[in-house]
């Protein structure tokens, strides 16, 4: 488990966090969603110990993080959304890097470069971006480690890689294991996110499971807004794409996200149950 | 493998493992500094009978062999850039690396203060060996070749090994032209030392004749035509020594170690 307890953080004078509490649980998959400089990034290397918060403390299965204990840096691995470029090639790396993880596992890695087709005999340096991504997130898929951190995981994959990605990334999930996404890109990764988690303005805004979400929300192409229980919506050609505080066949995150966003109160009351005030045309989402 | 203890505290595998890494980023452009200085040396050779840096420059040579030089000026470059890894857009990585500060801290200076100058001393010997035994080949008797256990090259260590911590703890501190700025700073300190200390030697020389040259040199001060100044010169030569031999190296060894262990990600917001 990682806990931050009221953890202040900031660049400079300017304050990021303040106060900010949260919990990564074992088991999870987490998706940390946020705007543009809401600093999720900055979450990542803070609950690596790659930042230090200012005050507060961060707690990860029972180290700071701060520390740089080689034991929790050998059981974490954070992949950062332009990963460094190693000038050698993925044996070399696996001889000279990899070789401070006691739990590495070559044998998955060697079958993540294969499935992910990465050229093993050049340089990684060499490499296009997408190409070393791969490469980042094959090692750290094999890292062996409880806390895999990935900021913007699928910034830089095509097509059939994001599959793959997922694909591996499934495989990984385990009881013990604390997977920390961070992403715009909600679409790639909503069939993993579980449970999702939206950081505003310095402060965890929302935090809601697959199930809880899936139970309380939905959402749905609707050519009015009058008459359904519409916790937010935003207008498009045609109607609405709107979150309904009501169990539905399909649930878009952007949306939720948004709404955690721009319409706080109405998703914690729809998420609680709670009767929500018919949304007026001029509410919709901008 | 090497087995690593991943709870240890310090891990001596850990430390050799980063020790070994560092040596194998670096040493290629040693590896290509020292063929090209072998092949210069050659063409010196075919061309004039002469293989400077064995005998010294200039004509008839002279016992000045230019390898204990050239490994300790390589060795400050690489001093300059030890922590280079930890700065930037990629320090995320090097921060997270699974091995402590004072791991990465103590490979630094395993590299720098003992792999370097041995390996570099072997290397330069064998190619030192080689050119003259090329050179005697020729029939030009050209001396002994250099070793490393000459008086030339144990002085430049020692200065080495006095100047060294200075540019570790410059490239523990800035992320871009760590030599530049570290010699910047070291020429502004003592400027400004020259600037603090004049008024008590203006001090020392009142009532006095001025007459007298207090010298800088190799290490040294020297101090003629002034009873006072010549008296003075031993106390300024224990202080400097303790400066330059203790108090200098030991605090910029400290606060590379204490920069390494504090440092942090870039900063960055996305």
């Amino acid at each position: 488990m990682i806990t931050m307890d009221a953890v202040t953080f900031g660049y400079g004078k300017r304050p990021l966090f303040e106060g900010l509490s949260l919990t990564f649980k074992p088991g999870g998959c987490y998706g940390l969603l946020g705007l543009n400089g809401a600093g999720k990034t900055s979450l990542l290397k803070l609950a690596a110990g790659a930042l230090l918060p200012a005050s507060g403390s961060v707690d990860a299965f029972g180290r700071t993080p701060g520390r740089r204990e080689a034991a929790h840096l050998a059981d974490l691995c954070f992949v950062p959304e332009d990963p460094a470029p190693p000038a050698m090639t993925a044996a070399q790396w696996l001889d000279r890097v990899a070789v401070f993880r006691p739990r590495f596992d070559r044998l998955r890695f060697n079958a993540l470069m294969r499935e992910f087709e990465l050229p093993a005999e050049r340089k990684v340096s060499a490499w296009s971006y997408g190409q070393r991504k791969k490469f980042a997130l094959a090692g750290a898929l094999a890292s062996g480690a409880r806390m895999l951190f990935l900021d913007e995981p699928t910034n830089g994959l095509d097509i059939p890689s994001k599959g793959q990605f997922r694909r591996a990334l499934s495989a990984m999930q385990d009881p013990e294991r604390v997977i920390v996404l961070s992403t715009h890109q909600v679409r790639d990764l909503e069939s993993l996110i579980d449970p999702v988690m939206v950081i505003h303005q310095g402060k965890a805004v929302f935090e809601a499971g697959a199930e809880e979400l899936a139970a309380g929300l939905s959402t749905a192409r609707i050519p009015e807004l009058a008459g359904r229980p519409v916790v937010a919506a935003r207008r498009d050609a045609v109607g609405y794409s709107a979150l309904l505080a009501e169990p539905g066949p399909a649930l878009d995150l952007e949306l939720v996200f948004e709404a955690a966003v721009q319409a706080p109160a109405r998703l914690r009351a729809a998420m609680a149950g709670q009767a929500i005030a018919e949304l007026k045309p001029e509410e919709a989402l901008v | 493998m090497i087995d690593i203890d991943a709870n240890a505290r310090f891990s001596p595998a850990r430390a050799a493992l980063l020790t070994r890494n560092l040596a194998v980023s670096e040493l290629p452009m040693a590896l290509i500094t020292l063929g090209i200085v072998v092949g210069l040396n050659l063409v010196t050779l075919i061309l004039g009978g002469e293989v400077p840096i064995n005998n010294g420059m200039g004509s008839g040579g002279g016992n000045a062999p230019l390898w204990g030089v050239g490994i300790t000026l390589v060795g400050l470059y690489y001093a300059s850039r030890a922590f280079k890894g930890m700065h930037g857009r990629y320090g995320t990585e090097w921060l997270l690396l699974p091995a402590t500060s004072a791991e990465k801290y103590v490979a630094a200076l395993a590299w720098l203060f003992v792999v370097w100058p041995v390996s570099s001393a072997a290397a330069a010997s064998a190619a030192s060996t080689l050119l003259w035994g090329i050179q005697s080949l020729k029939g030009d008797l050209g001396g002994l070749p250099w070793h490393p256990f000459q008086g030339d090259y144990l002085e430049a260590l020692v200065s080495y090994w006095t100047v060294a911590p200075v540019l570790l703890a410059g490239s523990a501190v800035f992320r871009r032209n760590a030599l530049v700025k570290t010699l910047g700073v070291g020429a502004a300190a003592a400027v400004a030392l020259v600037l603090v200390s004049a008024p008590f030697m203006m001090r020392l020389m009142r009532g006095t004749s001025m007459a007298g040259d207090l010298s800088f040199m190799n290490g040294r001060w020297l101090a003629e035509g002034n009873p006072r100044l010549e008296s003075a010169a031993n106390v300024t030569q224990l202080l400097t020594d303790i400066w330059r031999f203790a108090i200098l190296p030991c605090s910029a060894l400290a606060y590379a170690y204490f920069r390494v262990a504090e440092k942090e990600a870039a900063d960055e917001v996305q």
